[in-house]
């Protein structure tokens, strides 16, 4: 190193003199230092050129070790935010075998539109801006067509990382949008007509593509055909030699679409590119690419006939010699087929806006019926597809048996593969999992939770990627040589199975390992099963880290509690001597713990053993005192609250609850108890019978006595997650355990095992003010109109069911003004109602943006309002989106105040926009709908009480709940009673959030007249109602009270 | 409390045994953590991960749970405890590609193709943070929660109880004198 410490800390001052300053200044400055810093100059010269140019630096890169295997060596992390040359990565778009994208900005401003960059993963040594990069750049630059993506420019960053700044195109691939909108063979010819076309300008200034397929073949919302990446293959890989190229091709393109010759590696030309567009055109007509003798592939080539199969086939010929010379012959012998069909194309495109989308099944019917029509001149087979088998999946899928569904859906893709029902319906039965275990390598076998063990089947090895298998609920087995098996309960789609729906869990989740760990056969404790660390959250606890642990499978047995009883563990002083027994020595209270004859053992048992034929059923008849003993007694411990929550619970249970399917397979409102594991109750790790068949003590100490959890074989369902205690020495039929044992040996937890006092809110007791305190409440939130000037623009969408507003209004308050994104429904006959979203606490923490939002996405898709005509409300709220706090604002008042203020906020932001809204023509604001979800659906209800020009509501996840930092007078309740129009909640039984009773009481207290209030409760947690009937239920209910005049008058005409 | 939050505190009153009881008991989490920094390049902070549980879970189901002084203090720990994970994870690897390694010759052919060394450059940054260290701590401890630790501006105003844009200066002027310090 060259700079001493003492030339570094002079280094330091002098910095803090020059880095205020202005480039300019900067310069005279370091001419006037003194002589004495003159060994300095140079370096700072040079450092704060650097720093204006922009040169990044090693500290401008996160730290990064190849970890491995050559494939992790080669991704190139990025993250947003980070500068590659002169721009800004914002997000990733998406990644190919070659190349990460992401959407990027310039951040010098040169100009504004923002672009897809393109950065290459294969990359084996740092690129010189070498002249042949420089000339295919140039060359590329000067492809200046409408349907090809323009290369803006590129460049190669101090690190040596090339990158190629593109238009970013917004569109679908091409299959899919043809799919997307059901068009025949002509009206698809006719779009891959625009594709020669432009694939023949290319080709004409000698540019091939040599990548083309679908995802590179975009079509915009205006129905245009646009190609990316022309040229690109080439320009990633500029020290090209045949085998190298071969390598990477055979590595990292898509062979399915490559000519034979770029496959083997020869050299190519435009005739290459016409063989892939025959298998585009191939896929595009028939669903399936064609079969080839060199490459297995699955294909319906029998649905091409005559003449337009023999087009296709030349295309495909494995001698470039037998193909098309080019572009423009292939398209004229192709244009025959489309000729005459020009205007069936733009009919169907109009007819096309009406989007099925997320309304699944209820909205694909009335689709179908049009379908049908179209399938009459089908053959049989397809006949039954589609009037057979199609509505069969629907009733399916209505009736939640996604399994049945996902088979019956194989059956129907081997007829008619592609068919765009099924595609439209796939989401609703059927999702890409993720799965990896520690070690890999593991075969992975699924079964539906309900199901049984002729349901088993093999989905492949681990790692496993994107393997479609049937949502809901599933048993999993993993298997491994020389490890115990894995059983676990997941819940598809979710955390565990990498496709979590949610963003914000998404992100919460977001660096967690989640490869499953198996236990090694050798070292885990019999009888045990595995559960890895992971925060654990209990009812009325804190969310704390519990660190990995096995727990047994089973509850402990009577046969099991034998053994201790026969080896004199009653007497053993070691078990008993340090547990905390109320007063007296361990002996004296320990001499009260004997059988129905007077000897040690359970209450339940005599003469020292347990009834005949009960020797497989959970221990019971014993206390807390007896279970720790039995634990210590096995090397093991009593689990806390902490451990059998953990075990008990999916990683996320709040979000992706697995207990509504546990808990009716479980030993629950019968009759007697039942030999353990015979009902077939898995839960999330492994164990049996956590829900139900014996009550299960657990270490923690209560309020009153120690945690008794799971419920017991007499009591109802719903009792699984509530927390119960019991005095330890109850003795009571009911009450058996399970044990634990860490993973790791250590020192005990004690942070673990520390009393838990759940907090019970007392529901009963929320009382809510009188009118004239509630006046005072209400003023608070008085809203008065005042003149505004809205801003507005027309945002982006190239959703064909949506246009998308973007509307600017001063908030009225601190000079400042807020965005809401107000997506109008394309489909629009008259005034469209509006509904409001209010947020979840996800858009208050997380980086989410009202501009980025995407009705389609997120836990809770909304994209069904305006795919039903209903315009979409998201407002940017104070705190919420992208106006969140800063820290520093946060820290300048308590949370309280923060409350009040925000409160406040919103109330003007929710009126302005409501005024706003009247002003259009467009709009019919006598129907002004809310949906909120959680937080939506409870902090921010004061807001419904006092802005009646809402007209209906529905809450997603609502509940009442108290804020400990608000006094009585201002909790949230004190507004509900004075919600008075119609509501309709839709809830989780498993909400350990929004708890039943918090549900209840807010349906209690809800000042809706009783007919126009619901409670729909569903076998769900907290974020995870099922998708067809909340989109159900909260149509019908939007429809039922937000009411056109029209439809209002017709009410009163056939009402006289 | 927290068994961590125990610890935190008497580490801060200066005990000894606490503090290196409090390293084990947070330093598998904190490995796993940068290791997935050095795997993704930076993806995952530590409040992507465990922040981001207490941040937005907590608060979704209930209030804040950590203290914010004990919030602070842990995080700047935190990034102290990534750093030599991911330092002395360079090392080890600087040692394998030189020969000196345990792992099996197969690796050894696929070595010499991957991106240029990444170990190199992080051991070289430390060795400036060291420097640094000396001249400015303060400055130092920008460097290190940022480019070790992966915390954002905003996280690193938070634990340093100082402004972003005190954050943003310091930031500005430690990578010019650390650059300077490398050349």
């Amino acid at each position: 190193m060259s700079l001493t410490n003492r030339e570094l800390a002079r280094l330091g001052e002098l910095l803090d003199e020059a880095l205020p300053l202005t480039p300019e200044e900067r310069w005279a400055w370091l001419d006037s230092l003194s002589s004495g810093d003159q060994p300095l100059v140079r370096t700072l010269r040079d450092e704060l050129l650097a720093e204006e140019t922009g040169a990044g630096g090693p500290l401008d890169r996160p730290p990064r070790i190849d970890t491995g295997s050559a494939e992790e060596g080669a991704v190139a992390g990025r993250h947003a935010g980070e500068r590659l040359g002169a721009y800004e990565l914002l997000r990733p778009l998406g990644s190919g075998g070659m190349a990460d994208v992401w959407l990027a900005c310039r951040t010098d401003g040169a100009f504004e539109r923002q672009v897809a960059l393109k950065i290459p993963r294969v990359q084996s040594r740092p690129v010189e801006m070498t002249a042949r990069f420089a000339l295919e750049c140039n060359i590329l630059a000067k492809l200046e067509y409408p349907g090809i993506a323009r290369l803006y420019d590129a460049g190669v960053d101090a690190s040596g990382v090339p990158y190629i700044a593109m238009e970013y195109v917004r569109g679908e691939p091409l299959v899919a949008w043809c799919d997307a909108r059901g068009l025949d063979k002509a009206a698809r010819i006719q779009v891959f007509l625009q594709v020669l076309d432009v694939v023949a300008y290319a080709h004409g200034r000698h540019v091939i593509h040599r990548d083309l397929k679908p995802s590179n073949i975009l079509v915009t919302g205006q129905g245009e055909v646009r190609l990316l990446d022309f040229g690109m293959a080439r320009l990633l890989q500029p020290e090209t030699d045949a085998a190298l190229l071969t390598r990477v091709y055979g590595l990292a393109l898509t062979p399915e679409y490559a000519s034979p010759e770029m496959l083997r590696g020869e050299s190519i030309d435009s005739r290459s590119d016409i063989y892939s567009l025959g298998v585009v055109l191939h896929e595009l007509l028939t669903g399936a690419r064609p079969v080839q003798p060199t490459r297995p592939a699955t294909g319906d080539t029998t649905r091409l006939h005559g003449a337009l199969r023999d087009v296709v086939s030349k295309a495909l010929q494995p001698d470039p010699g037998d193909r098309y010379p080019d572009a423009a012959s292939f398209a004229a012998t192709l244009r025959p087929f489309a000729d005459g069909r020009a205007h069936e194309l733009s009919g169907r495109l109009k007819t096309r806006s009406l989007s099925v989308g997320g309304l699944a099944a209820l909205a694909a019917l009335v689709g179908m019926a049009a379908l049908l029509t179209w399938t009459q001149r089908q053959r049989g087979q397809e006949r039954w597809a589609r009037e057979d088998a199609l509505p069969r999946l629907q009733a399916l899928i209505a009736a939640d048996d996604y399994a049945a569904a996902f088979d019956l859906a194989r059956e129907i893709e081997r007829v008619t593969p592609r068919d765009p029902v099924l595609r439209e319906l796939e989401p609703s039965f059927s999702a890409k999992v993720r799965l990896d275990t520690a070690p890999g390598g593991a075969k992975v076998f699924y079964r539906p939770y309900a199901g049984g063990d002729k349901d088993w089947r093999l989905i492949g090895e681990t790692p496993l990627e994107e393997v479609a298998v049937p949502i809901g609920v599933g048993l999993w087995r993993i298997e491994k040589e020389g490890h115990d098996t894995a059983l676990l309960a997941l819940r598809n789609p979710g955390v565990q199975l990498g496709n979590a729906p949610d963003a914000d869990v998404q992100q919460l989740m977001e660096g967690v390992d989640l490869a499953i760990p198996l236990a090694h056969a050798a070292t885990s404790p019999d009888g045990m099963v595995l559960v890895p660390a992971i925060p654990a959250l209990i009812p009325g606890g804190d969310l704390v880290e519990v660190p990995a642990f096995f727990i047994d499978r089973f509850e402990v047995r009577n046969q099991d509690f034998k053994e201790f009883v026969d080896a004199r563990g009653y007497t053993e002083s070691g078990h008993w001597r340090d547990l905390p027994f109320d007063g007296g020595d361990w002996q004296t209270a320990v001499a009260t713990f004997v059988d129905l004859t007077g000897r040690p053992g359970p209450s339940t048992w005599r003469a020292g053993t347990h009834p005949d034929g009960t020797a497989d059923y959970p221990v019971t008849g014993i206390s807390w005192y007896e279970a720790a003993a039995y634990c210590r007694f096995r090397g093991k411990e009593l689990p806390t609250a902490y451990h059998w929550y953990r075990a008990a619970g999916s990683i996320i249970e709040s979000w992706e609850s697995v207990s509504s399917a546990i808990v009716h397979g479980s030993n629950f409102g019968g009759r007697e108890l039942a030999p353990v594991g015979r009902f077939g109750s898995v839960g999330p790790h492994g164990t049996y019978d956590m829900a139900g068949n014996a009550r299960e003590w657990l270490w923690t100490q209560g309020s009153v006595g120690r945690w008794v959890a799971g419920g017991a074989f007499d009591e109802p369902r719903y009792v699984y997650l509530q927390p119960g205690e019991a005095p330890p020495v109850d003795r009571s039929a009911a009450n058996g355990f399970r044990c634990m044992q860490p993973a790791q040996a250590g020192p005990a937890n004690e942070d673990l095992r520390r009393p838990v006092v759940a907090q019970a809110v007392d529901y009963a007791a929320m009382e809510p003010v009188g009118d004239a305190a509630y006046a005072v409440l209400a003023q608070q939130l008085d809203y008065r109109a005042t003149a505004m000037v809205p801003r507005v623009g027309t945002a982006d969408s190239s959703h064909p069911a949506w246009t998308v507003d973007r509307i600017t209004l001063p908030t009225g308050y601190d000079n400042t003004s807020f965005a809401v994104q107000l997506f109008l429904p394309t489909d629009r006959r008259s005034p469209s109602g509006v509904i409001f979203y209010l947020p979840h606490v996800g858009e208050f923490t997380a980086s989410v943006t009202t501009e980025r939002f995407d009705p389609a996405t997120g836990g809770v898709p909304l994209d069904f309002l305006p795919k039903s005509g209903w315009a979409l409300a998201v407002v940017a709220f104070d705190g919420a989106f992208e106006r969140q706090w800063s820290a520093e604002r946060m820290q300048s008042m308590n949370s309280a105040d923060r409350f009040r203020l925000r409160l406040r906020h919103w109330r003007e932001e929710l009126g302005r926009t409501i005024d706003y809204l009247t002003t259009r023509e467009d709009i019919d604001a006598r129907r002004l709908g809310w949906f909120g979800i959680s937080y939506g659906a409870s902090v921010m209800l004061p807001l419904l009480a006092v802005e009646k020009r809402i007209g209906a509501a529905v809450l997603y996840g609502g509940g009442v709940g108290l804020r400990s930092d608000l006094p009585a007078s201002e909790q949230a309740y004190n507004y509900v009673p004075r919600v008075t129009q119609p509501v309709l909640m839709l809830s989780g039984r498993w909400d350990i959030d929004a708890t039943p009773d918090a549900q209840q009481r807010l349906f209690e207290l809800l000042g809706s007249p009783a007919h126009q209030k619901k409670h729909a409760l569903f076998e769900a947690g907290h974020g995870n109602l099922p998708r067809f009937q909340v989109e159900q239920e909260t149509l019908e209910w939007f429809d039922r009270h937000l009411v056109t005049l029209a439809q209002a008058d017709a009410a009163v005409d056939e009402g006289a | 409390m927290t068994e961590i939050t125990q610890l935190l505190q008497k580490a801060q009153a200066g005990d000894a045994s606490a503090r290196e009881a409090l390293f084990a008991a947070a330093y598998p989490v904190l490995e796993r953590l940068a290791r997935a920094r050095l795997r993704d390049g930076g993806r995952s902070t530590l409040l992507d991960t465990r922040g981001l549980v207490h941040e937005s879970y907590l608060r979704y189901v209930r209030g804040g749970a950590l203290r914010a002084e004990d919030r602070r203090a842990f995080f700047a720990f935190a990034s102290q405890v990534m750093r030599s994970v991911i330092v002395s994870t360079a090392r080890e690897r600087a040692a394998e590609k030189r020969g000196a390694g345990r792992r099996p010759l197969t690796l050894s052919t696929d070595v010499a193709e991957r991106l240029p060394a990444g170990e190199d450059e992080i051991l070289r940054v430390h060795d400036a943070l060291e420097s640094l260290a000396e001249v400015d701590a303060r400055l130092a401890q920008v460097v290190q929660m940022r480019y070790f630790g992966g915390y954002s501006e905003q996280e690193i105003a938070e634990t340093l109880d100082v402004t972003e844009r005190t954050v943003q200066r310091l930031w500005h002027k430690a990578r010019v004198m650390l650059r300077a310090a490398m050349q």
